[in-house]
């Protein structure tokens, strides 16, 4: 029998982290939270259970590069530029601190989630192209160097989900797309998370470095270069 | 393609005085277009380039800049406009590297890769936006195969390699509708300094792994970026071209 499974959850609040952590702590994992500015050492300094398989896991990002792209545009502001070097920083930091601990638990694994900006025209949900690719690039040399150590490290690659924000969204969008509509189907958070939670309490995954796609007819290629 | 097919056309490269960078800038002159290359701190490279450049003829400035500065880069986008009054293509190739086993590096040591090659070059398309809005111009981002097929030992620099691919996608959303297009190249395994020290086993390898069984030409990178940086490419938008040779790893 496997012992309870520790996952630490890092990212910004948002639909999908929240129902993850739900979804965790019914599961009878030993769930632990960590926002996204967390300090690498809150993670790498972690006392760890004796017994306890581990998992990380990045949840999405909640920003909209898109518009802060077209706010800069117009103010000529750093947002963008301070919101790309301040995540991609700190992300690199976390992710560090994570393979860290995760070396010291002889293995385990490691999940950083975001969102396909795909549908982008026509939903305003959060979207990160740049820092969404830049973690997936990250993902795969991670796993081509740590995966020797027994960790699996992987990306999970949701389409927008349809929560109470974003369900009305949906609707516009399949009637403005009309036979294009048919299509998609959007996923709830529940959806995802359903998903993802039997890959985590898996002891061994027969995959790293893979780009694991949630979506319906959105995700147009999108999940790799 | 006619030689001279980018005559006229005003052409921006940065780190452009050493390997890839330097053959892009020269295939641009020798193609006809007036050129400015920037570089950070390498002089006799930077001399070199300026040799170089005047044997093919072309209206050429070499300068320096840094792109982790905003004043830096705010001097040379003034500088171009004061040089050549307009921007058709910018070329953003400069970038730096910090290798090794990820989870022991120094974050002192690597986060200048981010400032350079992620920040830098966001920062750099930023400020030419108002100048290629005014030309319709193309940007093209140097990106790797490192993005795209991840590579051990170069955490950071795929990293920001990623975001240069999702820059690209982001930028050619935006700026489509200014008639702009931003287009990336993934270089695989292109002979420079860099590639030709490695190894002997590991050149074998690359080669066995390559379906081409070569290894690339900083000129092979170049050709791409000027078909990218031209009119020969006007429907070409938001990709993300490799240039690897079939590398299949």
């Amino acid at each position: 029998m496997i012992s309870r499974i520790n996952v630490i959850v890092i990212g910004e609040r948002g639909t999908l982290r929240n129902r993850l952590v739900e979804q965790l702590n019914a599961g009878n994992f030993q769930v632990d939270c960590l926002d996204e500015t967390a300090a690498p050492e809150l993670i790498s300094d972690r006392v760890l259970r004796p017994g306890s398989p581990l998992r990380v896991v990045f949840t999405p990002l909640e920003g909209n590069e898109f518009r802060l792209l077209a706010g800069d545009l117009e103010t000529q502001g750093g947002a963008l530029l301070g919101h790309v070097a301040s995540r991609t920083k700190i992300f690199l930091a976390q992710a560090q601190a994570a393979l860290k601990l995760l070396m010291q638990a002889g293995g385990g694994q490691l999940w950083v989630c975001d969102y396909d900006d795909s549908f982008s025209y026509h939903l305003d949900t959060p979207a990160c192209p740049i820092l969404a690719q830049a973690r997936a690039s990250a993902v795969r040399s991670l796993a081509k160097e740590y995966s020797r150590m027994d960790i699996a490290i992987n990306t999970l690659f949701a389409q927008p989900i349809a929560d109470e924000t974003a369900r009305p969204m949906f609707r516009q969008a399949a009637a403005s797309l009309k036979s294009y509509a048919m299509r998609y189907k959007p996923n709830s958070a529940e959806d995802i998370i359903e998903m993802l939670v039997p890959f985590i309490r898996k002891d061994r995954l027969a995959f790293s470095g893979a780009v694991v796609g949630a979506g319906m007819g959105i995700n147009q290629g999108h999940l790799i270069a | 393609m006619s030689t001279s097919f980018l005559k006229g056309r005003v052409c921006l490269v940065t780190g452009g005085t050493r390997g890839i960078g330097r053959a892009i800038a020269l295939h641009l002159a020798e193609q006809g277009a007036k050129v400015m290359v920037t570089y950070r701190g390498d002089e006799a490279a930077a001399e070199e380039t300026r040799r170089l450049l005047a044997t093919t003829g072309a209206d050429a400035y070499v300068v320096q800049s840094d792109l982790t500065q905003p004043e830096s880069v705010s001097r040379l986008i003034a500088l171009l406009k004061e040089t050549f009054g307009r921007l058709d293509s910018l070329i953003n190739n400069a970038g730096r590297t910090f290798d090794g086993a990820f989870a022991a590096l120094d974050r002192a040591d690597y986060e200048p890769v981010v400032d350079t090659n992620l920040v830098g070059t966001l920062r750099l398309c930023l400020a030419a936006i108002p100048l290629l809005r005014e030309s319709r111009g193309t940007i093209v981002n140097l990106s790797s195969l490192a993005a795209v097929s991840g590579k051990e030992g170069q955490v950071v620099y795929s990293t920001t390699k990623g975001g240069i691919n999702g820059l690209t996608r982001l930028l050619a959303r935006e700026l489509g509708g200014y008639g702009i297009r931003v287009n990336s190249i993934a270089p695989g395994f292109i002979r420079t300094d860099m590639v030709t020290a490695l190894p002997q086993s590991t050149y074998a390898h690359i080669l066995d792994s390559t379906a081409l069984r070569a290894m690339g030409e900083p000129e092979d990178v170049a050709k791409t970026a000027a078909f990218l940086a031209s009119q020969q490419s006007t429907y070409v938008n938001g990709a993300v071209i490799r240039i690897d040779g079939g590398f299949h790893r």
